[in-house]
């Protein structure tokens, strides 16, 4: 490892200033309902297949599915979807790594959910979520790391995001006797990962009368 | 099927569809634009899909014949950018096998982002020369003989 690697190489600010027009860019809380969830195992594993964008940081450009391999929707109601879905830092003894948390929940209960539960308990998933700030500018034109706007955040790339938790209660107000599931990423070393708006049209999500994916 | 005769259709179907014109429609999009019109509740998603594939056939008009005949498909999760005399970014949809080409040769290794390739470019069928002739006409040299002991039993 470089040197370099472990050095500040940015400017920081607590609020995101676009330069060329001066117009400060508060950020904006929260995800969009509409998400993409992903069977780990479905991904290309060869890096050499990933590309990141140029000066993008982690901000994948294209992460190739294997062939005939597609995602599934994952939508939440509008009020404060994917709510309690956090990243933390996680001090090691050598190196810090990052814990990440996704919580959804399905407000409902039968045969269908429990089976979706059943197949949730053993696997690792990758999540791909809007958020609501789709319009970063660039803190600098210098920076070495340019902003790519509308980016969605990928959690569960590096080590899967695996069940933690799945509740489900009788008479809770909440979740109206539905689910509330947690998974987690834990040893993640990257703070968080993208990927571009283009790279997310090109996800075959529906099954055609056929049976291929489009 | 000539463009403007779709698009004529297509004008026809936005505001007033005629009954059972999904039949028609639904493989038309599938085909041309490569994706499945989408499967959410909402009202209106037909007369987008038709308005959708309305304003790309627009676009591609003079194309629309390589497209339909294309058969380069990219696998999920991969855009192709970077395309000599080709700027922008090309998914399943505007992709066609002439960008495919052009990227591959650039890319050779990308192959494998590829579900499947582009056809190759047909060349004009060249007339057998009289060598070649001679050499298929040739009889296929005998084998020769094995020599040796026989193995024994």
């Amino acid at each position: 490892m470089a040197l370099c690697d472990i050095n500040l190489t940015q400017d920081i600010y607590a609020i995101e200033c676009n330069p060329t027009n001066g117009v400060t860019n508060l950020s904006v809380k929260g995800v969009k309902r509409n998400g993409l969830i992903f069977n780990r195992a479905d991904f290309d594993p060869d890096p050499s297949e990933r590309v990141k964008v140029a000066r993008g940081g982690n901000c994948y450009s294209v992460l190739p599915l294997l062939e005939g391999k597609r995602g599934y929707h994952i939508t939440q109601p509008s009020n404060n979807p994917f709510e309690g879905t956090k990243t933390e830092a996680s001090k090691g003894k050598y190196v810090t790594t990052f814990n990440h948390t996704l919580q959804f929940v399905i407000l409902n209960h039968g045969n269908y959910t429990a089976a979706l539960v059943d197949e949730l308990a053993n696997g690792e998933f990758i999540v791909m979520l809007e958020p609501n700030q789709s319009n970063a500018q660039p803190a600098s034109e210098t920076s070495p790391i340019i902003a790519v706007s509308g980016a969605w955040e990928i959690y569960g790339l590096d080590n899967g995001l695996k069940l933690e938790t799945a509740v489900r209660e009788l008479y809770n107000d909440d979740t109206l006797a539905g689910w509330l599931v947690t998974m987690t990423e834990t040893g993640a070393p990257n703070a968080a990962t993208f990927a571009t708006p283009e790279l997310i049209a090109t996800y075959p999500v529906e099954e055609t009368s056929d049976g291929e994916t489009t | 099927m000539e463009p403007e005769t779709i698009l004529t259709k297509l004008r026809g179907w936005i505001n007033e569809p005629p009954a059972h014109f999904l039949n028609e429609f639904e493989p038309l999009y599938r085909n041309i634009l490569r994706k499945k019109i989408p499967a959410c509740k909402c009202p209106d998603k037909i007369r987008d899909a038709v308005l959708e594939l309305y304003a790309f056939i627009n676009k591609h008009k003079n194309d629309m014949e390589t497209i339909i005949k294309r058969t380069a498909k990219l696998r999920g999760g991969v855009v192709l950018f970077g395309i000599p005399n080709h700027a922008g970014v090309f998914n399943n949809t505007n992709l066609t096998d002439e960008i495919a080409r052009a990227f591959l040769e650039k890319y050779p290794k990308r192959a494998t982002w590829f579900e499947t390739l582009p056809a190759p470019v047909e060349e004009p069928a060249k007339e057998p020369t009289p060598d070649a002739v001679e050499e298929t006409n040739e009889e296929p040299a005998p084998a020769p003989k094995k020599r040796g002991r026989k193995p024994k039993k």
